[in-house]
């Protein structure tokens, strides 16, 4: 094997490793979503249909909002899901330095993490998918589109990497970077469609939304999961414009950073 | 209320015992410990039968993970034994009573019990507020350590902009505030440079001396432990090696001083006056050491002074040093000497 | 016997006091932490309202609520979370750190509860601007649902019930630190047992409803009151309430004492 490639194998083998240790997190990753699924989503939109197969909200009967919700599910699962983890506490706790010294990078290494955590996510969706076309929760999956929003998703998890590899560049010059990133989750699960199809927020925000990333990270992904492709090429683009440009701007921040870093001999 | 003995510290038959388990490597071995885990059962102290008078400066020896810091931790009663018996202050530390805690106090280098990002005289404060210290009391407490300490102005700066060493004042100082019948000290002066140590080491020494505190000390710089304490109890794999007079333990290896003298020019391997001390060379055969029953060291000594170009002449300062590496290396002489009548 | 009670209450309010010195101290010395805090509280407010408000442009009720019933009752809740962020969550990270550091054994050799000095050790100073923000929503919602004089009264009092409840049931799942070093996931289930909660309890089905209001009664911290201030002062919601707070103290205190025990102190 070509030695480059070989150390990106061995840090994926790495985090894998590190994943399975903690199986009861382990088993909370897989579980989790599922579990908020069933017990807050299902039951809250049950009680606002009120249990009528008729009624119709911006274009949604009860059983198409709960398909939208088992997507978002997915789409939460291997798009926007927390794959950056201790990027911030590593600068926080100087660990930097090693990196400085190895023949493998910063960025590197955390894409490569990243990878691995993409795997685990992709296997554990998968499997969550399965479950819950059995007991009948979804009732018509198309492997077509399963295959295009799973390749869309992708797409949606390098964009989402790289933003909050920038937001864990921030603790460079921010002792806790946790707030942004919680503040950057909250405004994407409600701008996105996470929380609500967008279909049913008024017109004028989702006018405005239309000119930024935000749509692309679940609503557009999910519409692919259930058939309407209309946006998928013009959404990959669109992801891969934003990838490169927020790639570009954390690899300045991080040069910036290091500078910063070493010059202040932490 | 048990009844007040005069040992501050009375420990029979005590064990701690941890759990953890084993991982085979690679992520097939992740996998596996996934679904099956095999624990092991370590004692990390074992039948351990100790008392300590009141008033006494005992030192905890031991090599790394011998168990001296689950045995101070028992003491304190931050952790639980798994049997035995300890009665420290007269309470017993598990159950955590307020007034034990009042009485007791706890120091340990690697760990901070200071508010990093603060000044330590705001963690003092709240210290006053945790053991009710009374104003007056509190001011008088501090200037006094101050006095010996000198550490002045630097109640009022940041504690991550302090050295280590001032860093463990600060530590001494706010565990020391509530005037605490017995203080454990658990490697005070690790990581301090030399001049560090000597002020850590002065002042508890000084401390001692002026409050007839129970102190109980773990250090690897068997300087501490020469400078400090009297007595010494030595730890191996949770179970106690030796309990005793520091002098007693010199002699453990035998009643042998070590002489180290170099010449100005190589001694013959021969001389016939080294022979005997089965001496060991160095430094291009100048140099020799040499090990002289300590009744004959001022006889023998003379003659080699006279019979050889001596440049330098000395015994060793640090004898529970040697022994210390000595019996890290090999315990069995413990075990032996404990079988002997 | 009354001069012990005061000097343990006035004990207990000198320490407290320099729990929240000590937080202003270091919120003073992180200033933009202390906005981007502002921040991200004014984010989750605003988007959860505003989740609900558009939920019912499409329709009228949800259960037996309309748009203001159940407006005042999430931004009751929003209150009892304000309270929640700036007086206990920060302790919440800090003990799991401070367990498997083993920094807690400074905290259990203090001659003071270590409940209390674990879980009120950090104040968010973000929250008195917040107070603003989260009391004017909360009093906006009032005047909607026309509360009469009496609730008003009330509402005082059952925001401290409620916080009550809620903080114990929270401490009694962070208890599970002490046997478990995977601390993400105890965290996990907490947040989403508060997310729960930020809906009312009649928005369940039959089993879910029934073990989230017995068995774990994270559903009454919202409900409880709620159903009292907006059904007609029904007493026996009080009382359910208050029984929930002193059956669950109980185990709290069972659970935290056994965890103690069980504390290793991890060694550096």
């Amino acid at each position: 094997m070509h030695p480059n490639i070989s150390k990106w194998w061995q840090t994926i083998k790495i985090s894998w490793s590190k994943t399975l240790t903690y199986r009861v997190n382990f088993l909370m990753q897989i579980i989790g979503p599922a579990l908020v699924f069933f017990f807050i989503k299902y039951n809250l939109w049950n009680s606002i249909y009120a249990g009528d197969e008729s009624t119709v909200i911006a274009g949604y009967r009860f059983p198409e909002m709960i398909t939208y919700h088992v997507w978002t599910l997915v789409v939460g699962l291997v798009g926007i899901s927390n794959n950056s983890a201790g990027i911030s506490e590593e600068i926080r706790l100087g660990k930097i330095s090693s990196y400085l010294i190895y023949p493998f990078n910063f960025w590197e290494f955390h894409t490569a993490s990243f990878l691995a955590f993409e795997v685990i996510q992709y296997l554990v969706a998968s499997i969550t998918l399965v479950i819950l076309f059995y007991i009948g929760v979804l009732p018509d999956v198309s492997a077509l589109h399963t295959v295009l929003g799973f390749i869309f998703c992708f797409f949606v998890a390098c964009f989402w990497f790289s933003m909050q590899f920038i937001v864990g560049l921030i603790a460079f010059w921010l002792n806790e970077t946790w707030s942004i990133r919680i503040i950057l989750i909250t405004l994407t699960s409600f701008l996105s469609g996470y929380l609500i199809p967008l279909e049913l927020y008024p017109s004028w925000l989702t006018d405005i939304l239309a000119y930024t990333p935000f749509p692309y990270l679940s609503f557009y992904p999910v519409k692919i999961f259930m058939g309407d492709t209309t946006h998928f090429f013009s959404g990959l683009a669109i992801l891969i414009g934003w990838s490169f440009v927020s790639f570009f701007v954390g690899s300045l921040i991080f040069k910036k950073g290091v500078r910063l870093y070493t010059a202040a001999g932490m | 209320m048990c009844p007040i003995s005069i040992n501050m510290i009375e420990t029979k038959k005590l064990r701690k015992s941890f759990k953890s388990f084993k991982k085979e490597p690679g992520v097939m071995g992740s996998v596996k410990s996934l679904f099956h885990r095999e624990y092991i059962t370590k004692n990390a102290v074992e039948d351990f039968d100790l008392s300590i008078e009141t008033g006494e400066m005992v030192a905890l020896l031991g090599p790394n993970g011998a168990g001296k810091t689950t045995l101070m931790k028992m003491f304190t009663g931050i952790i639980v034994p798994s049997d035995g018996e300890v009665l420290v202050a007269g309470h017993k530390p598990f159950l955590r009573e307020k007034q034990f805690r009042k009485k007791v106090a706890i120091v340990m280098g690697q760990k901070s019990q200071l508010w990093w990002d603060l000044p330590a005289m705001d963690s003092f404060l709240l210290l006053q507020k945790y053991y009710e210290i009374p104003p007056k009391a509190f001011k008088k407490r501090l200037d006094l350590m101050n006095d010996i300490l000198r550490v002045g102005d630097l109640l009022h700066v940041h504690m991550r902009k302090m050295s280590l060493g001032e860093r463990m004042k600060m530590e001494l100082i706010a565990s020391l505030l509530h005037a605490p019948e017995v203080i454990f000290l658990d490697e005070p002066t690790i990581g301090l440079d030399v001049m560090a140590q000597e002020n850590i080491r002065k002042f508890i020494h000084d401390y001692h001396a002026e409050n007839k505190v129970t102190v109980v000390l773990t250090s690897h710089y068997m300087a501490d432990v020469q400078a400090l304490c009297k007595r010494l109890v030595l730890i191996f794999n949770g179970m106690k090696g030796f309990d005793g007079p520091i002098e007693k333990f010199e002699k453990i290896l035998g009643h042998e001083k070590i002489l180290s003298i170099t010449s100005s020019e190589a001694i013959d391997l021969d001389h016939p006056l080294l022979a005997n001390y089965s001496p060991t060379f160095s430094n291009k055969f100048r140099t020799v050491e040499l090990k002289i029953p300590e009744d004959q060291l001022s006889e023998i000594g003379a003659q080699i002074l006279q019979q050889l170009p001596i440049i330098d002449f000395s015994t060793e300062k640090l004898p529970i040093e040697r022994v210390m590496k000595t019996l890290v290396e090999c315990p069995d002489i413990l075990l032996k000497d404990r079988s002997a009548p | 016997m009354k001069n012990k009670i005061t000097a343990t209450i006035s004990h207990y309010l000198s320490v407290y006091m320099s729990f929240a010195s000590t937080s202003f101290a270091k919120a003073m010395d992180f200033r933009l932490n202390f906005i981007l805090l502002i921040i991200l509280d004014i984010c989750f407010y605003s988007t959860t309202l505003a989740s609900v408000d558009i939920l019912y442009d499409h329709v009228t009720t949800i259960g037996p609520w309309k748009r203001d019933q159940l407006m005042f009752f999430l931004s009751f809740m929003l209150f009892i979370d304000y309270l929640h962020m700036s007086l206990v969550s920060e302790s919440f990270w800090q003990l799991s750190f401070k367990v498997r550091t083993g920094e807690l054994d400074f905290e259990i050799l203090k001659p003071i509860s270590i409940l209390f000095s674990v879980f009120f050790r950090y104040v968010r100073p973000s929250g008195v601007p917040l107070f603003f923000v989260t009391s004017s929503i909360l009093i906006y919602h009032g005047l909607k649902v026309e509360l009469s004089l009496f609730n008003w009264i009330m509402l005082p009092i059952l925001i401290f019930l409620s916080f009550t409840l809620r903080i114990i049931l929270e401490f009694a799942i962070a208890t599970v630190t002490f046997w478990m070093v995977e601390t993400i996931s105890i965290n996990f289930v907490r947040m989403q047992l508060q997310s729960l909660g930020r809906w009312p309890d009649f928005v369940y089905s039959s089993y879910p409803k029934r073990i989230f209001t017995t068995i774990f009664p994270i559903l009454m911290v919202g409900s409880a009151p709620a159903h009292f201030l907006l059904e007609g002062n029904s007493f026996r919601y009080i009382f359910y309430l208050l029984a929930c707070i002193v059956i669950f103290s109980f185990v709290l205190k069972y659970f935290w004492k056994k965890g103690l025990d069980q504390y290793d102190s991890a060694s550096s």
